[in-house]
């Protein structure tokens, strides 16, 4: 056999390991053109009015979250924003927690964050100063009377990217990292942040005041077994389905629910599926209770979800990290499926010239020694 | 008769109502349906429960019969041991409250863990079944890889048609393509839609015939496997 | 025990002392490695992080450890135990996939006893006979009666694990699979079947070059892939031809599917690294 068939496996997989893990260190960007499918879903969620309802199906488990949930909280950035009511769930039991927690947390991005910073010409003065505040609350001291940088505060809502007002000094640019850490950020907890053009940043979170209401502007169902079965249940009454949210809170009294008694009242069904629930969504749901829908799905199943796009029965497919990339790109968030893009086009190419060594070192074999 | 007709019979009764209920649109058809989907989705969830103890049981008899490696089964009951004693620990609680004194405070509402332990099933969620979970799937990635080399060449007409399939789109789906020419997106898009379509359709519509076809097996009582054995 | 001593530590049969040794280090160093990069991480945040923290705050070495420092050590040592499996399947890969299969088990009873338990058989129904006729107490709300079938229907299904009654769970199945069964036949006709037929007509235009083969495609697709998957004809003659023209279909869309298989899969690797790079070991990134 030629030599270029006999490369060791371990090899293979120190290619592909090094393929992923150096561009994860040195991120470059890419041109980005969203592809029709993608662009299915974003026109249809984004033609919804405020108060409308979305339910969002996050049919998948931490096996397959690194495809789907960069795609989850893009779609749920863009319902929050647009103000739209969100009803949440599963059908996958072990991705109740992860589920919840992207709920709860992209809510959390539209918590109205209050940041003081200072902002310093190097980081050694940036720490100087943190090293002399060692001991006092960061966020009340940072801005305060004795600053020592240029000092201001800002008011963002990290998951819509946008500053509701500032005072001060010129704040640090939002990049999509430090909306991301903000996000998440307690109130007292701080951070030195590099801003390439305008200097060093110690900035800290001062307070945070929610602005989305569980129960009123979002919900989180949790899970029930059944699947198909569930489907046609919802169909009938979504109460009969779900008595209880996923903390055991009996649905019926909700105001997120206002007008919505079956799953035909739904606006719009999104689908982030790692299995066959976009299917059973189209067959059991949408065809029967009427409701417009479209999947987000991984990359494996995405081809199988082409004959339902082009019969008009779910408006589009965002597939796996490349339709996520494309997704965030639509709404004007880039996040996580952002800063995958890059590895996975890299390893992408190591695979595609894998194919090609071994069909290379096929050729030559046959030629030199006959068929084999 | 009360082990193999009159499971049959339930089968035939519910299935035939079930598909002839799709026609009646009167509210008590379908309040039958809502009653009876509520029902089932209830008996799966007993179902599941049921799967759940024969894995647990597969690890108790490896215990039981010291196979080798009945280590590592150990292991099964020590995670599942703590996340159930940290799931659950809260209920126990409610339930001595109730038993003790029949406290008014009970709260019927809550999901699992006590005051103190609500966060433990959590933490036990996020680091160690998350990462253990992906990280278990991921390593397809380097399978994957291998597989690839090791297997994909163009050995006949169909194999090479297979490969340039699978090189376009790869290509096609990759950011740089579009840089070179737009026309490589463009061409795996139409791939998609068209040629994998068509298959994909066909295929659909091949599966679901067959999925029907088993249906009514079922409900007619030719197709009896789920009753399992004698 | 003995037994299972040897398939604990992943000895390989017929191994020198001298192989042993050298294995035994290799595995010291590594850990070794490990337990020192976390504490230089742990050194480093200094706990200085936008981060939530958890309530345990404990400061040994002058780093501080929060649950949630804790939890990435366990998720890091997890994830390295697991891919330890692609240089050889070993001891501590097992030993992470065993736990992991517990702890997936009892999160999974745990939320079944919460979801498909408490929510719909306890709170609604049962949870009225044990508070007012057993405890005596006062209960807003009505219990909905008609759970009692489902819950007698689930006592049914766990007779399984009684021998002379496991006959009874058979009735209990017999009512999901007919329901199942009978619900889905119109609604798989009509979305699987009926429609697609539909829509692949409804595509048949002609009114310019391209679409006229796009419409040849898919035409020519469905028609040779259905016939390549029907087997009650010989595939001789014209059918052979046309199921020829079918596997050739089925090649391309094989392919396209691969190449969104070789995309998903990377993605899954893609996060893990990310995660490992990023959240355990805090390198900055570039760019």
């Amino acid at each position: 056999m030629h030599w270029l068939l006999r490369i060791d496996r371990r090899l293979i997989y120190a290619l592909v390991a090094i393929a992923i893990g150096l561009p994860t260190l040195w991120r470059f960007r890419l041109p980005i053109a969203p592809s029709p499918p993608v662009e299915g879903v974003h026109s249809a969620i984004e033609a919804l009015e405020p108060g409308q309802v979305l339910l969002a199906s996050l049919d998948f488990d931490p096996a397959s979250a690194p495809e789907l949930e960069p795609m989850s909280r893009a779609v749920l950035r863009h319902a929050f924003r647009k103000r739209l009511r969100v009803i949440a769930m599963t059908h996958w039991p072990q991705g109740v927690g992860l589920a919840n927690q992207i709920v709860e947390q992209t809510v959390r991005e539209f918590d109205e964050i209050t940041v003081a910073f200072e902002r310093f010409a190097s980081r050694q003065q940036a720490e100087q100063r943190r090293a002399a505040l060692a001991g006092q609350p960061l966020a009340e001291a940072l801005g305060g009377p004795a600053a020592v940088g240029a000092a201001g505060t800002a008011v963002i809502r990290a998951g819509a990217g946008s500053v509701r007002s500032r005072s001060g000094a010129e704040p640090p640019a939002w990049s999509p990292a430090l909306l991301q850490a903000l996000g998440q950020a307690e109130p007292g907890s701080s951070a030195l942040v590099e801003d390439p053009e305008r200097g060093w940043y110690l900035l800290a979170v001062r307070e945070r005041t929610p602005s989305l209401r569980y129960g009123e502007d979002y919900v989180f169902l949790g899970q029930r077994a059944g699947l198909g079965i569930l489907i046609v249940s919802m169909g009938q009454s979504m109460h009969a389905a779900f008595p209880a949210d996923a903390a055991g809170r009996p649905t019926r009294e909700m105001p997120v629910f206002r007008g919505v008694e079956t799953l035909g009242d739904v606006d719009y069904l999104i689908c982030l599926a790692a299995g066959n629930s976009g299917e059973a969504w189209v067959a059991y749901g949408a065809e029967r209770y009427k409701f417009p829908m479209g999947i987000g799905c991984t990359a494996v199943i995405a081809p199988d979800l082409y004959p339902y796009w082009q019969a008009g029965q779910i408006t589009g497919i965002v597939g796996g990290v490349k339709g996520a990339w494309e997704y965030e790109h639509l709404i004007g968030i880039p996040a996580q499926a952002t800063e995958m893009v890059p590895a996975q086009t890299v390893a992408h190419m190591v695979v595609i010239a894998l194919i090609a060594i071994c069909n290379l070192g096929y050729f030559l074999s046959r030629r030199r020694g006959g068929a084999r | 008769m009360l082990k193999r007709t009159v499971p049959v019979a339930i089968a035939f009764v519910v299935g035939l109502w079930f598909v002839i209920q799709y026609f009646v649109p009167a509210g008590w058809s379908q309040q039958s349906l809502t009653d009876a989907t509520n029902w089932a989705k209830i008996l799966l969830g007993f179902a599941y429960i049921l799967g759940l103890y024969s894995l647990v049981h597969v690890h108790w008899l490896r215990i039981r019969r010291r196979q080798p490696g009945y280590g590592y089964s150990l292991l099964v009951y020590l995670g599942l041991g703590v996340t159930v004693a940290l799931g659950m620990v809260g209920e126990v609680e409610k339930a001595w409250n109730l038993l003790a004194g029949g406290s008014a405070s009970f709260a019927d509402f809550q999901t699992y863990g006590g005051p103190n332990w609500t966060s433990g099933v959590d933490w036990i969620y996020t680091y160690v079944l998350y990462p253990a979970s992906a990280t278990m799937f991921s390593i397809l990635a380097f399978f994957i890889a291998s597989a690839a080399y090791r297997t994909f060449r163009a050995r006949t007409l169909e194999a090479a048609l297979l490969l340039v399939a699978a090189a376009i789109v790869m290509f096609g789906r990759v950011p740089l393509s579009a840089a070179i020419d737009q026309a490589i997106p463009q061409f795996a898009d139409w791939i998609m839609a068209y040629p994998n379509m068509a298959v994909k359709r066909a295929i659909l519509i091949g599966v679901t015939l067959g999925m029907v076809a088993t249906s009514l097996r079922i409900i007619f009582g030719i197709e009896r496997a789920y009753l399992g054995g004698d | 025990m003995a037994d299972a001593d040897n398939a604990a530590a992943g000895t390989g049969q017929g191994e020198t002392g001298r192989q042993r040794a050298l294995r035994l280090a290799a595995v010291a160093v590594l850990l070794g490695t490990f337990a020192a990069v976390n504490v230089l991480i742990f050194q480093k945040e200094g706990g200085h992080s936008l981060r939530a923290g958890g309530e345990l705050v404990w400061k040994p070495l002058g780093a501080t450890v929060t649950w949630e420092g804790i939890g990435i050590v366990v998720a890091a040592g997890l994830t390295l135990a697991l891919y330890s499996f692609l240089y050889a399947d070993n001891a501590f890969f097992k030993a992470a996939e065993h736990l992991y299969v517990g702890v997936g088990l009892g999160y999974s009873l745990v939320l079944a006893w919460f979801q498909y338990i408490k929510a719909e058989l306890y709170v609604p129904l049962v949870k009225y006979w044990v508070r007012e006729s057993w405890l005596g107490e006062q209960v807003p709300g009505r219990p909905d009666w008609k759970l009692i079938v489902p819950m007698i229907l689930g006592l049914f299904l766990l007779a399984r694990f009684v021998r002379r009654l496991e006959w009874m769970s058979r009735w209990a199945f017999a009512f999901i699979i007919g329901l199942g069964a009978g619900m889905s036949i119109p609604l798989f006709i009509d979305a699987q079947v009926l429609r697609q037929v539909e829509q692949t007509i409804a595509a048949v235009r002609f009114d310019a070059l391209l679409v006229a083969l796009n419409t040849l495609v898919l035409l020519v697709g469905v028609i040779s892939v259905l016939i390549y998957f029907y087997f009650s004809i010989e595939h001789r003659g014209a059918v052979g031809l046309v199921s020829k023209i079918g596997i050739w279909f089925l090649m391309i869309s094989f392919g396209a599917s691969f190449g969104y298989t070789v995309m998903g899969r990377m993605a899954l690797l893609v996060g893990r690294v990310q995660w490992l790079i990023q959240d355990w070991l805090r390198i900055p990134i570039q760019g």
